[in-house]
């Protein structure tokens, strides 16, 4: 039997209805763009067990000294790090929850909290030097975020960063994506625009930045475009004057939102954002260089629960099954990409003493050196922090129960 | 039957699944939502066992027939929420209760049966913090899912002393103490 040319047409026909309803069917496609670079590794040189402490920030106050700042009542437990032992100073004044610390001038630390409405400056001792009131959101009212300090003093406030179900501007409302607060306090600029979406919550979502600066130059790491930014004073007035784009290797389907409304609870309306950034966290060591933890891998976890699929209209959510480290100076060149401990981290902070510390998905965090400068201080390779984070340490807390991963 | 024939029929029977796809956008069945507890709604008279003792009890009478407002917290010893809760809810809740200047007595209610709940708690002294714990016996079922309007963990309602909801919240939060205060004081 002769093969007929309209067989072909029918069976391209077939394949291609095949493929038209694969594309209809609900999970969102994720292509692999570029090839990933060559991972190099890292010098592990420590593990700190928090047991119950879980910081939400740690920052270097002197050589070998650190603080860690508990995430729910904002107790300060500083840490001799040759000796691995911890001893509690006392509490962050005025407020409690995710606490963060940046390196301030002449060795203060500016404290910040996106569940506060006041940045905070600290001396060495922990001793409160003065506030900061930020100017008042036009959307979110009394809003802090990622904060960075300026050679002269100055501050920079990313309000809508991390926040994502915040909603979106509304056109009369102004779309600053950062302020400027002058080292006397008083707002000098604003800087950026909100990206517009669309959608109730979609543009805050993609707002998350991290804030660093070199000198004079502010620097701005947007995590879901992968974009570096450079903003440099002209007759004091901040304009940008250089972005790096960094590359992507993986494409998903844009951020978009879910809103259900349960009647009967207080805060009933539940959205959903999905939406996966390009880099899950970032840092700015004090020399300028990028320090990114990069989302690698991510795949659609669809949630087969009839609630959810009963509430949204696509059940499910976005998960990174992989991440690395990526270092580049701040002009974003000379990238240099690093394997994690148990190939996850889900926060990097830089310091100054030749040191990275990663928080681990079983909740501890690795000391590990930093790949741009030696260690300048001994570590114990085993530290447990012993110290409760609680308004007073009761007795509930004394760490004699057993401690399970989270 | 000719294969050129066959194709047609299969080609015809994919364009019309596609049309159905295309029609039908997958999502919401309505139907099979839970109605949470609405404010002024009482709890459901549901059977749950106290950790301490393992006695039996009403759900009702435990948060209704008492002289003050309860906390009723539905937690699920899986959930990642739920296990931080172990170590941070109760020092928040008692500043919290401190602040609502109102006697207020917190009780977990846990979606896992009886002997989850033992070892999800064990060595974290929530008994010790005044916390009641119980549990359904054999765990949640659907139909407890519903009757208490929980979509996701933790979920908690803030209970009148007569049994009857005053607010429920989703997520690791607490009431505004001025509400508390103005229903339990």
């Amino acid at each position: 039997m002769t093969r007929r040319p309209t067989n072909s047409l029918y069976w391209s026909q077939l394949l291609l209805m095949l493929l038209v309803i694969v594309g209809c069917e609900r999970a969102p496609v994720v292509t692999t763009k570029t090839s990933p670079p060559r991972l190099l590794s890292l010098e592990p040189l420590a593990t700190i067990d928090v047991g119950r402490f879980f910081p939400s920030d740690v920052i270097d106050v002197a050589d070998c000294t650190l603080w860690l700042v508990g995430s729910e009542w904002g107790r300060l437990v500083q840490l001799d790090l040759p000796s691995g032992t911890a001893r509690t100073l006392g509490r962050l004044p005025g407020w409690t929850r995710n606490a963060q610390f940046e390196h301030g001038p002449a060795g203060s630390i500016l404290a910040w909290s996106q569940d506060a409405t006041l940045l905070a400056w600290l001396a060495h001792d922990g001793s409160l030097l003065r506030t900061i009131q930020p100017p008042t959101h036009p959307w979110l009212g009394p809003a802090v975020g990622p904060a960075t300090v300026l050679s002269d003093g100055a501050v920079a406030v990313a309000p809508l960063s991390d926040r994502p179900l915040v909603p979106s501007p509304r056109p009369w409302q102004g779309s600053a994506l950062l302020w400027l607060i002058g080292a006397d306090g008083t707002a000098s600029q604003t800087l950026g625009r909100v990206p517009d979406s669309g959608g109730t919550y979609l543009s805050s979502a993609q707002a998350g930045l991290r804030l660093g600066s070199i000198g004079d130059t502010l620097l701005t790491f947007w995590l879901s475009a992968a974009m570096l930014d450079r903003f440099a004073p002209t007759d004091a007035v901040f304009q940008i004057s250089g972005s790096t784009r960094f590359p992507k290797y993986f494409e998903a389907r844009p951020a978009w939102e879910d809103v259900w409304n349960a009647e009967w609870l207080l805060n009933g309306e539940q959205p959903i954002v999905y939406h996966i950034p390009h880099f899950h966290d970032a840092t700015f060591a004090r020399d300028g260089r990028l320090l990114a933890l990069r989302n690698a891998g991510v795949r659609w976890h669809a949630n087969d629960s009839p609630y959810a699929r009963a509430m949204f209209a696509l059940p499910g959510g976005w998960v990174a099954t992989s991440r690395w480290l990526e270092i580049s100076t701040y002009r974003g060149e000379s990238p240099a990409a690093y394997r994690l401990p148990g190939e996850w981290a889900s926060k990097i902070v830089a310091t100054d003493i030749g040191m990275l510390f990663l928080w681990l998905r079983d909740g501890s965090i690795a000391v590990v050196r930093d790949p741009g400068a030696a260690p300048r201080c001994e570590v114990e390779p085993e530290i447990r922090i012993h110290e409760a984070d609680a308004p007073r340490p009761p007795s509930y807390l004394d760490g004699t129960g057993s401690r399970d991963p989270l | 039957m000719r294969p050129s024939h066959l194709s047609n029929f299969v080609v015809f029977g994919l364009g019309l699944l596609l049309l159905g796809q295309l029609w039908y956008r997958p999502g919401r069945d309505e139907t099979s939502l839970p109605e949470g507890l609405y404010p002024g709604m009482p709890v459901p008279e549901l059977d749950v066992r106290r950790l301490a003792g393992s006695s039996q009890v009403s759900l009702g009478h435990l948060v209704g027939d008492v002289t003050a407002c309860t906390l009723l917290v539905i937690v699920r010893p899986l959930c990642p929420t739920c296990a931080r809760m172990r170590v941070t809810w109760p020092s928040r809740f008692a500043a919290w209760a401190d602040s609502v200047a109102a006697q207020i007595q917190p009780v977990w209610l846990s979606v896992g049966g009886h002997d989850a709940l033992e070892a999800f708690v064990t060595g974290y002294r929530l008994q010790e913090a005044g916390i009641t714990l119980v549990s359904v016996p054999e765990g949640f079922t659907s139909a407890t899912y519903d009757a208490l309007g929980v979509l996701g963990t933790p979920t908690l309602y803030l209970v009148r002393p007569d049994g009857t909801v005053v607010a429920g919240l989703i997520g690791d939060r607490l009431p505004p103490v001025a509400l508390a205060a103005e229903a339990c004081l």
